[in-house]
């Protein structure tokens, strides 16, 4: 297998992981907060659940990410395409934006997510204004995301 | 007025005669110190009402600061704070005489301990609402002394005061005009014997010369 | 034991302080016509099994020492830190460290002014170690402090000293804690707590003419402001200080509060203010959802709290005017 190849499927593995430790750091912050909201008002689980999501989502962009990738080379039908290594670094670059901005704003979407819940904890019909909030740090996760698939669809094989 | 049971004797008329005297200058006598009790109790009652109402001035403003010490420090914490006194009073009550009344008298004598501040606690966990009540209520301490002195004399001396009243009065109206009636009863009881028996001596004189007449004649 | 996380801890306060005394339920109570008012009110919070078990509203001092106990119980189990929470319980240590040690000295038994549990140490502890006078058992810093206690008393005893000994040694333990932990918020909370106890105790000593020696007994270690700074202002008019500490994030404390002080000579307002100020501190950094903050911030509200129902009670109970007792009456948290 050539260079390319490698590269381009290190670029596809470093967005599912670096997306998934974003969400999970983020869903396990956010986690902790809602647990300490429930001990107290079991009643409001519904609402922190929702936001405790929220960080979950990156770790599935970065999938996405891997899928597209996957499908552009060829891996998903058995007939991996040869990839020159300059091929292969452009895909690895694609993949960058999901893989970096996935991590980090899952980190502190679970951080916004815990002060959200917070929030929820004092004032319980606050939930949609919390999760409005939480969802803004989303949008450039979901800008990255778009920029990658983009330059993945872009690429010239 | 009743007259004393008495017999209506010179000898008794002597003795009643001198009680009168005895009597009159006793009355007198407790007259004058009943004026001198009330002089003396009146000078006093003044100058305990100003000592009260100023050591009850006084007394009242320490002890709201107390409360509003103990208001924002707990019971434990200020129970604490007091719990070690720095000074000591030593209080002495000795008898004093006042008109032939045994008043007390109170000395009191400070013990502090040289170098020792009359604050017994630490600054930094107590209110300093507790300074001021503290302050005052040393401050207050020889004058609720002094107040006490004054209030117990006061009363002794209105007991007193009230039992020489009735003992003037008693000689006033009582004794001395029963004596004064007794001795006018005796004088005209021996008047009315003298008189008797002149007339008898004047009856049996005539009859005697009616006698030496008849003889003679 | 693993100590539940910073996040878990906060959010679980948050919903905590839901639970808190409002603004209006403080000033419904301060309005009320009597104790038992008061506590009718304080049946309708979380009081209310406190209100419930007492004999009758002259016992209310027994509520709140529950009410303390509690506390300490729940932040036993919920703190992320106990170390650093702890340093807002030692106090009761040092509280019975002083009455054991004065009714040591005094030759009786002062059991019932012991601050039974919100101490971190076991009361028994305590009471043993003083009695036997053998301080292995204790930590370094109570044991330090005890053994320069017993040599100042060989000479004489001076319940200030005792007092004043145990308070520098709690602040220079709650200071070396703040120094390893490098937490700044709860540093920096102890700094500003230090500095307006001392500035209080400088009125003090000024009020009631005493000299500096005196007040470098009584003034606490880690606070900004140190000797020297005392030893030149005790050398001026007490209004000098204002000026001196504009710049301070209390300065505005120290102004109205020594205004209030030359004035009526009476140290209320200050200690409003002080107490208000370090309250507000600590609201207005609390909205940190995976810091120590609200977990702090709680503790200092519960226990702002407690003296405020302190202070409507004795009032009731004594029958003061509502005037007066929300003089006195502080913020409240939420």
């Amino acid at each position: 297998m050539e260079l390319g190849n490698v590269l381009a499927i290190a670029g596809g593995a470093l967005a599912v992981i670096l997306g998934g430790i974003g969400s999970v750091l983020g869903v396990a912050t956010a986690g902790r907060s809602a647990a300490g909201v429930v001990a107290e008002d079991p009643d409001k689980f519904g609402s922190v659940l929702l936001l405790q999501a929220l960080p979950g989502t990156q770790g599935i962009y970065g999938m996405l990410i891997a899928f597209i990738l996957m499908g552009k080379i060829g891996l998903l039908g058995g007939a991996p395409v040869e990839l020159t290594t300059a091929q292969g670094w452009q895909l690895f670059a694609a993949c960058m934006p999901i893989a970096i901005l996935g991590l980090l704003s899952a980190i502190w979407q679970g951080k916004t997510a815990s002060a959200a819940i917070a929030m929820v904890a004092k004032r319980g019909d606050t939930a949609g204004k919390g999760l409005t909030m939480t969802v803004m740090v989303e949008t450039y996760a979901v800008l990255a995301l778009l920029a990658s698939i983009l330059m993945i669809n872009g690429i010239q094989l | 007025m009743a007259v004393m049971r008495v017999n209506p004797t010179r000898m008794e008329l002597t003795r009643l005669k001198k009680r009168l005297a005895i009597a009159v200058r006793g009355h007198k006598l407790l007259k004058d110190k009943r004026d001198e009790m009330i002089r003396r109790f009146i000078e006093l009652v003044r100058k305990n009402k100003e000592l009260r109402e100023q050591v009850e001035k006084e007394l009242t403003q320490a002890l709201g600061d107390f409360l509003m010490a103990r208001a924002v420090m707990s019971t434990e914490v200020l129970e604490e704070a007091v719990m070690y006194p720095t000074r000591q009073v030593e209080l002495k009550v000795s008898k004093q005489n006042v008109m032939s009344v045994d008043v007390p008298k109170i000395d009191y004598e400070e013990k502090s301990q040289e170098g020792l501040s009359p604050y017994p606690y630490g600054f930094a966990s107590t209110s300093g609402e507790l300074d001021g009540a503290i302050a005052t209520l040393s401050d207050i301490l020889p004058r609720m002394l002094e107040l006490a002195e004054i209030e117990k004399t006061c009363q002794m001396l209105a007991d007193e005061i009230e039992k020489t009243r009735r003992r003037v009065n008693a000689l006033e109206h009582i004794m001395i005009p029963q004596m004064e009636e007794t001795i006018k009863y005796i004088t005209m009881k021996m008047d009315e014997n003298e008189r008797a028996s002149r007339t008898r001596l004047m009856k049996v004189k005539d009859m005697i010369e009616e006698r030496n007449i008849e003889s003679s004649g | 034991m693993p100590r539940p996380s910073t996040a878990y801890a906060a959010a679980h306060i948050f919903a905590l302080e839901n639970k808190l005394l409002s603004r209006d339920k403080v000033e419904r109570m301060v309005e009320a016509g009597s104790a038992s008012e008061v506590l009718k009110v304080l049946s309708e919070t979380e009081y209310a099994t406190g209100v419930s078990e007492l004999d009758g509203p002259h016992d209310y001092e027994k509520m709140l020492s529950g009410e303390i106990q509690r506390l300490y119980e729940f932040f036993q189990t919920i703190s992320p830190d106990p170390e650093i929470t702890d340093l807002f319980f030692i106090k009761y240590d040092f509280h019975n460290l002083k009455v054991l040690l004065k009714a040591r000295y005094l030759g009786r038994d002062e059991d019932d002014i012991l601050i039974e549990s919100g101490g971190t140490l076991p009361l028994d502890l305590l009471k043993e170690a003083i009695k036997e006078e053998d301080y292995s058992q204790l930590p370094d810093y109570i044991r330090q402090a005890l053994k320069k206690i017993d040599e100042a008393m060989n000479h004489r005893v001076d319940p200030l000293k005792i007092a004043a000994i145990l308070d520098k040694a709690m602040y220079k333990h709650i200071f070396d804690v703040c120094g390893k932990k490098k937490n700044g918020f709860v540093l920096e909370y102890f700094t500003m707590q230090a500095d307006l106890i001392n500035i209080r105790t400088f009125l003090r000593v000024r009020k009631i003419d005493e000299s500096f020696e005196f007040l470098k007994e009584l003034l606490l270690p880690g606070s900004e402001l140190d000797e020297d700074f005392f030893f030149e202002i005790m050398k001026e008019p007490v209004e000098h200080i204002v000026d001196r500490l504009v710049n301070k994030k209390y300065g505005k404390v120290v102004k109205q509060g020594v205004e209030a002080f030359l004035d009526t000579g009476s140290l209320s307002t200050y200690e409003r203010l002080m107490d208000d100020f370090l309250l507000s501190f600590v609201k207005a950094s609390r909205w940190n959802p995976l810091g120590i903050e609200p977990i702090i911030g709680y503790l200092l509200a519960k226990e702002n709290e407690i003296r405020i129902i302190r202070i409507i009670m004795v009032g009731k109970v004594n029958n003061l005017p509502s005037q007066i007792i929300r003089e006195r009456l502080r913020d409240v948290y939420v």
